[in-house]
């Protein structure tokens, strides 16, 4: 089974954060990409290196651990789905 | 004493160019004074008229309004007015005021005029929602200064969820574009709300909009047209004209409402932009502390750990994963315990490893 290439985005919408916040949580993270290419990233458009991906994967998941969720979003060496740690 | 007028402007004329030297402040004050020098240089006869405006540190919207006049009188007689060397911001103005339509700006005469302080203070225009609406007004009062057929220009924009106007030339157009907001019908509502061109160039037959036209036709309107004003064709509002005769706009004159149209919503993009850019200052300046500290602290267990700064950035990626702490909180106490215990080298404050498999 593999990932839907517009996982991260579907998690975003998951975490109620618009793809603006969403820049802005990975901006602060360290992430290098205008927005305008975050967007495509999280759509599969385009393809994430492992550290933006663990950026994205890693903003998404703070905002889930503050809404008292774990940390659903999987990183660039988890072989799990998106989900599975949901609560 | 007589104080020394601000404002001094010359004239020299040789091979048909009148070459009009303009120095100081354009205001309320001087204006006269530009309009005496202006129309020296067309006394001269010469078929074009250079205003060098190099020199001028500010120029009102009645100055604007009279280089527009003095403009028209010359193209009516055959003749062009060109501006040479306005400072950024004057050209900026003229930009978004549209009047680059009408003047004849020259481009700048290299690069290095476009540096310094000129670009400094024309990147610093602040655009606030009164500005924008202060440009709008220059932008209807302009539209109707050199569309002869207009009587009277507005544009109308949804404000706090309805349509308003927010710039008007006269108080006549204020009140027709109310009508339509009362009546639910006109082209300005049409325009504004489904992004296409309403033009009734007679009234007399309009079908259209019963309710609202007989409104109009009291207060002696007879033609009307409404562009919308497009950002990636939405529509963002309308510029309307409203003429006191049949048939009033020329071919050319519709051209224009375009680009006045184009200026306005190019206007309320970039206010746009700006509005979102402020409300961004402290999103960004906070991510900025953020980066800044993740990075000292990847570059701490990069050292420590021996590691490369992708694997380094995942290494406190884990811990924050595993701990469900903030990225930046693991990051902080790492610069903060570096910094403040050298003396305890070798004991990292994520503890013993513990958090890393």
């Amino acid at each position: 089974m593999t990932r839907s290439p517009d996982a991260l985005d579907r998690a975003r919408q998951d975490a109620g954060l618009s793809q603006h916040d969403l820049w802005v949580r990975y901006f602060a993270l360290g992430g290098m990409a205008p927005p305008l290419e975050l967007e495509a990233l999280c759509q599969g458009a385009l393809l994430a290196t492992d550290s933006d991906m663990d950026r994205i994967a890693h903003a998404l998941n703070e905002r889930f651990t503050e809404l008292g969720r774990n940390h659903p979003v999987p990183y660039s060496q988890d072989a799990g789905e998106p989900g599975d740690r949901a609560s | 004493m007589t104080p020394v007028p601000e404002f001094i402007g010359s004239v020299q004329a040789s091979d048909g160019v009148a070459l009009v030297s303009l120095s100081g402040e354009i205001d309320l004050h001087s204006g006269p004074l530009l309009d005496a020098v202006l129309q020296e240089a067309l006394g001269s006869g010469a078929p074009s008229v250079v205003l060098d405006m190099g020199e001028v540190s500010f120029c009102d919207a009645g100055g604007l309004g009279r280089l527009v006049a003095n403009a028209k009188k010359l193209r009516n007689a055959g003749r062009e007015l060109s501006i040479r060397g306005a400072p950024e911001p004057l050209r900026k103005l003229l930009h978004l005021t549209a009047l680059t339509q009408i003047l004849h700006v020259e481009p700048a005469m290299d690069a290095g005029e476009l540096l310094g302080a000129d670009l400094a203070a024309a990147a610093a225009l602040p655009l606030s929602r009164l500005v924008v609406d202060a440009a709008l007004k220059l932008v209807v009062v302009m539209a109707q200064s050199v569309m002869d057929g207009a009587d009277g220009v507005s544009i109308t924009l949804p404000r706090q969820g309805r349509l308003r106007t927010v710039a008007a030339s006269n108080d006549v157009v204020l009140q027709m574009d109310q009508d339509q907001y009362d009546t639910g019908q006109g082209p300005c509502l049409d325009a504004a709300t489904h992004g296409t061109r309403m033009s009734s160039p007679a009234l007399v037959n309009e079908r259209r909009w019963p309710e609202f036209v007989p409104r109009a036709r009291a207060r002696g309107i007879e033609s009307i047209m409404s562009t919308p004003l497009l950002a990636a064709a939405a529509p963002l509002g309308a510029l309307n004209v409203y003429s006191r005769s049949a048939d009033a706009l020329a071919a050319h004159e519709h051209e224009w409402a375009v680009q006045f149209a184009d200026e306005a919503a190019g206007l309320l993009i970039t206010a746009d932009v700006t509005a979102t850019a402020a409300s961004l200052d402290s999103a960004i300046s906070r991510g900025l502390h953020s980066r800044e500290v993740i990075a000292l602290a990847q570059g701490i267990v990069m050292a420590r750990e021996r590691l490369s700064p992708d694997a380094a950035h995942r290494f406190l990626i884990d811990i924050s994963r595993r701990t469900s702490r903030p990225l930046l909180g693991i990051c902080e106490s790492l610069v903060s315990s570096t910094s403040g215990h050298r003396s305890r080298r070798g004991a990292p404050p994520w503890g013993a490893h513990d958090a890393i498999t």
